[in-house]
């Protein structure tokens, strides 16, 4: 086992009587791509918010980088590059506006680590007097994703980057995360879609605030079953009857 | 059999100054049938289904949807269609009968057949015990189930699903599609569009919009066996890889 | 303070781009002022004048004819004692003279002391009451001049004692601006931030809420700075206010009252997450109580009880007063001391409230 970036110890989160993640552990090594796959309130963006110390978990512990979510927050803030799931930029500033003004915020500048998001950077380039508003979804996503990266951080943290997206822009994006890889950068990733599993180095399938297995995709299908199939027959198992969780968003 | 047409479209264009967002499509689609409408991000699908839906006027081309012109009839077309989308399904501050009561009056049907409406697509979800439960503390999955059957109240000849099942989880995507091939197979025209390309291949036919045109219509194994390729997903992607335009 | 720069910078360019926003906000005070000064300062004529007299002698019909012959005013036939407030409620005259039972012998001095002449005025519209009675006293003191006795008219405005004329309206425009740019325009920009994700990634990043606070602040400080010169400038050049008191003083304390009102405008957003009701938190619980309770609208003294303790906590009530000292009264810096250290310490009490409040997570 590599050495873990994301250590999350039996986090419980609850808004009200509703659970949304319920006793959840999972480690992400350093410099692994990490999927976290599972439909619409299954927890992922309550995890997400957890580890950007957005929220405070109920029980349990996170730890990011050695540093504890709780305790250690402003540091943690300086060190992770975050997506959330909705598009999250100004859209009456212009692409490079945008991204200046992200570099600024960790006190630095586009050209600092250029290298890095030049490869994602270059193609949204011709348009960077273009308002960030007026980008296509593929677009706004290569630029979002730009200045998650603009301060190169150690931890990157996708929440839903390719919903609403379509195919090729989303094999795009995958093809972008796949070229961060030699920078050693410890990525977590959501996403609604099974198909996009087989991209990431292991995944957690999660619903209805329970992590139901983490294993490699290839490990997965090694079952003799797709992904999908695997995921229903964990859902079912789970429920074992039919009934109705209450939830939240 | 003969086939009977419920939707029928001729050189449909659809024109925003100089942009052409339509361009000239052409295509039927029968009764009872599922027909996958796919296309990039921009390619000009919300732009054509709002034709169809008669929400926005073609600039030029004719057509009919449920047997009502799409140009003259549009008001018409309204009252035999359903329509879910993705985004906008139900009220989530009122419970699961107020909004089939509320869909139901907009369509002008009485009192008396929402009721028993409602009771026996309720009773046949298994839902029914959970009637007065609000909207917005049913899961995702199943809400998405309720304003499938809500848009399908009224009994429409066509149903217009946009990306019905995005972000849910693969067990209740499973039951949605069960749900589609069920009205189908009653006599509904079932319309989709969605992102995920297995679901493509659970259509009778579909069509992939690049650019404005479609480039390509026919069954999903047609369409596998003409590319020379495994999957949907491959037949797409081909044919989106080229497209031009960007949104 | 590099990435401070930026962040005001980023702020600005909210503010530039959305142009029509801009026009409004510089655009309001200068509609405002010329609104309330001209519209009011318009030159009266027409005033209906009822006389009231318990008898009629050929002195009175003298001033009489006057009045009716001046084309400022309309005779409007003879009223009794009784009728008086009726007249001027109604509207059917918007002054009444009443002459002084024994008016001759007053006037030719028989009996000392005592006052000939009244005049009452409708003061519901203050200018046109102003000048109406500039205008009879004059006609009367002119009527009476041949007597050798002056002082004898006496002169009670209704409904509106502290005559507030054109350039008494400045005051209270500045201090319902500054609430409706500050307070409005910064209320929305955090809530806004708020509503389309980004504060999620702010918050995300080593910035600071002092930081998000000023930088938010700088730009519609500086707008604010603009429309409070706009503003000066029209009142001294256009509307003709004295501004005879201390300029000094009349920019400090705008200043620190343009500070407080930002600092209303970042509480409410802090509290609230959605840009509907932050509009309609400043709207009802920052403005209503500008009009109502400042003196703006009217004066204080008028409230009823219950109500004027109020007056004290509105902050708008003490910049009017201070500025209607400074720019009408002439006043020295050093007589508005008291609204001055009050609006200070309202000032950074709003702020920390704001900071201690500026939750740096999500729940």
């Amino acid at each position: 086992m590599m050495e873990p970036s994301i250590i999350l110890n039996g986090i419980t989160k609850r808004y009200g009587d509703v659970t949304a993640l319920n006793d959840v552990s999972l480690e992400v090594g350093k410099g692994e791509l990490f999927g976290l796959i599972g439909p619409d309130g299954a927890g992922k963006t309550t995890l997400f918010r957890l580890l950007t110390t957005l929220m405070l978990p109920d029980e349990g512990k996170a730890v990011v980088e050695g540093l504890d979510c709780v305790d250690d927050y402003l540091e943690i803030r300086k060190i992770v590059g975050y997506m959330p799931g909705r598009f999250s930029l100004y859209q009456d500033l212009s692409v490079e506006e945008n991204l200046e003004f992200f570099a600024s915020l960790f006190g630095g500048k586009p050209e600092d680590n250029y290298e890095m998001i030049a490869p994602i950077y270059s193609q949204i380039e011709p348009f960077r007097k273009r308002r960030a508003g007026r980008l296509s979804g593929g677009m706004k996503q290569k630029l979002a994703l730009s200045c998650a990266l603009v301060h190169r951080p150690k931890v990157l943290l996708l929440d839903e980057p390719t919903t609403g997206v379509d195919a090729v822009s989303r094999s795009e994006f995958w093809d972008m995360l796949a070229g961060l890889r030699k920078y050693g950068i410890s990525i977590l990733v959501s996403t609604p879609y099974m198909d996009e599993a087989g991209r990431c180095d292991r995944i957690a399938l999660i619903n209805e605030g329970k992590i139901l297995k983490i294993d490699t995709p290839a490990n997965i299908a090694d079952d003799g079953t797709t992904l999908e199939e695997t995921f229903i027959r964990l859902i079912k198992h789970e429920k074992g009857k039919h009934n109705i969780r209450k939830e939240s968003h | 059999m003969k086939r009977e047409n419920i939707i029928s479209v001729r050189n449909l264009t659809k024109k925003f100054g100089a942009f052409t967002a339509v361009d000239g499509i052409s295509f039927d689609v029968a009764k009872g049938e599922i027909f996958g409408f796919l296309g990039a991000n921009g390619a000009g699908k919300t732009t054509a289904i709002r034709i169809l839906c008669g929400l926005s006027k073609a600039t030029s081309g004719s057509g009919t949807v449920a047997g009502c012109d799409i140009i003259s009839q549009s008001e018409d077309i309204k009252r035999n269609i359903g329509y879910m989308c993705q985004k906008f399904s139900l009220y989530e501050d009122l419970t699961v009968i107020e909004n089939m009561e509320l869909y139901g009056g907009i369509y002008g049907l009485s009192s008396k057949e929402i009721n028993s409406r409602a009771e026996r697509m309720l009773k046949e979800l298994e839902f029914w015990e959970h009637r007065n439960d609000l909207v917005k503390s049913i899961p995702t999955g199943w809400r998405q189930k309720l304003a499938f059957t809500v848009a399908n109240l009224h009994g429409p000849k066509v149903i217009f699903l946009d990306e019905p099942t995005g972000g849910v989880d693969p067990l209740t995507r499973r039951q949605f599609w069960d749900m589609i091939r069920k009205i189908a197979s009653e006599g509904t025209t079932v319309f989709v569009t969605t992102h995920y390309m297995d679901e493509a291949e659970h259509c009778d036919r579909v069509s992939i919009m690049v650019d404005g045109k479609i480039m390509a219509l026919d069954t999903p194994a047609a369409l596998i066996e003409k590319f020379g390729v495994k999957s949907m997903d491959e037949v797409f992607r081909s044919l989106a890889r080229n497209a031009v335009r960007n949104e | 303070m590099n990435r401070l720069l930026y962040f005001i910078k980023k702020e600005s360019l909210h503010i530039l781009r959305d142009v029509r926003t801009l026009l409004v906000v510089i655009g309001i005070p200068i509609v405002l002022m010329l609104l309330f000064g001209f519209a009011i300062s318009t030159d009266i004529n027409n005033v209906s004048v009822a006389v009231c007299t318990p008898e009629r002698s050929a002195s009175i019909d003298r001033i009489v004819s006057r009045i009716s012959h001046n084309e400022m005013f309309t005779f409007n036939g003879y009223v009794d004692t009784k009728e008086i407030d009726e007249v001027l409620r109604r509207s059917e005259a918007g002054a009444v003279i009443v002459f002084a039972q024994d008016f001759d012998r007053i006037t030719s001095g028989r009996i000392p002391g005592e006052k000939a002449v009244q005049i009452v005025l409708d003061g519901s519209n203050p200018n046109v009451a102003a000048s109406a009675e500039a205008f009879l006293t004059g006609i009367l003191n002119q009527s009476l001049s041949g007597t050798g006795q002056m002082g004898m008219i006496e002169s009670h405005i209704l409904y509106n004692p502290q005559m507030k004329s054109a350039y008494n309206f400045v005051p209270g425009i500045l201090g319902l601006i500054f609430i409706l740019v500050c307070a409005l325009m910064t209320s929305i920009s955090i809530v806004r931030e708020k509503e389309m994700g980004t504060m999620e990634v702010l918050l995300v990043s080593p910035v600071r809420p002092i930081w998000i606070i000023v930088a938010k602040m700088v730009p519609y400080f500086v707008l604010s700075c603009l429309n409070l010169m706009t503003i000066l400038l029209l009142a001294k050049f256009a509307l003709g206010v004295p501004m005879t008191g201390s300029l000094l003083g009349i920019i400090l304390i705008s200043i620190v009252y343009i500070i407080l009102a930002l600092g209303f405008g970042l509480l409410v957003s802090v509290v609230t997450d959605k840009q509907m009701i932050a509009l309609l938190i400043s709207g009802m619980l920052l403005m209503l109580p500008i009009m109502m309770f400042s003196g703006m609208l009217f004066p204080t003294e008028n409230l009823p009880w219950v109500l004027k303790p109020f007056t004290y906590i509105v902050p708008a009530r003490w910049y009017i007063d201070a500025m209607r000292k400074l720019m009408i009264e002439g006043l020295a810096f050093k007589d508005i001391l008291l609204e001055f250290s009050i609006i200070c310490v309202m000032a950074i009490g709003i702020l920390r409230v704001a900071l201690m409040k500026f939750n740096d997570r999500l729940e």
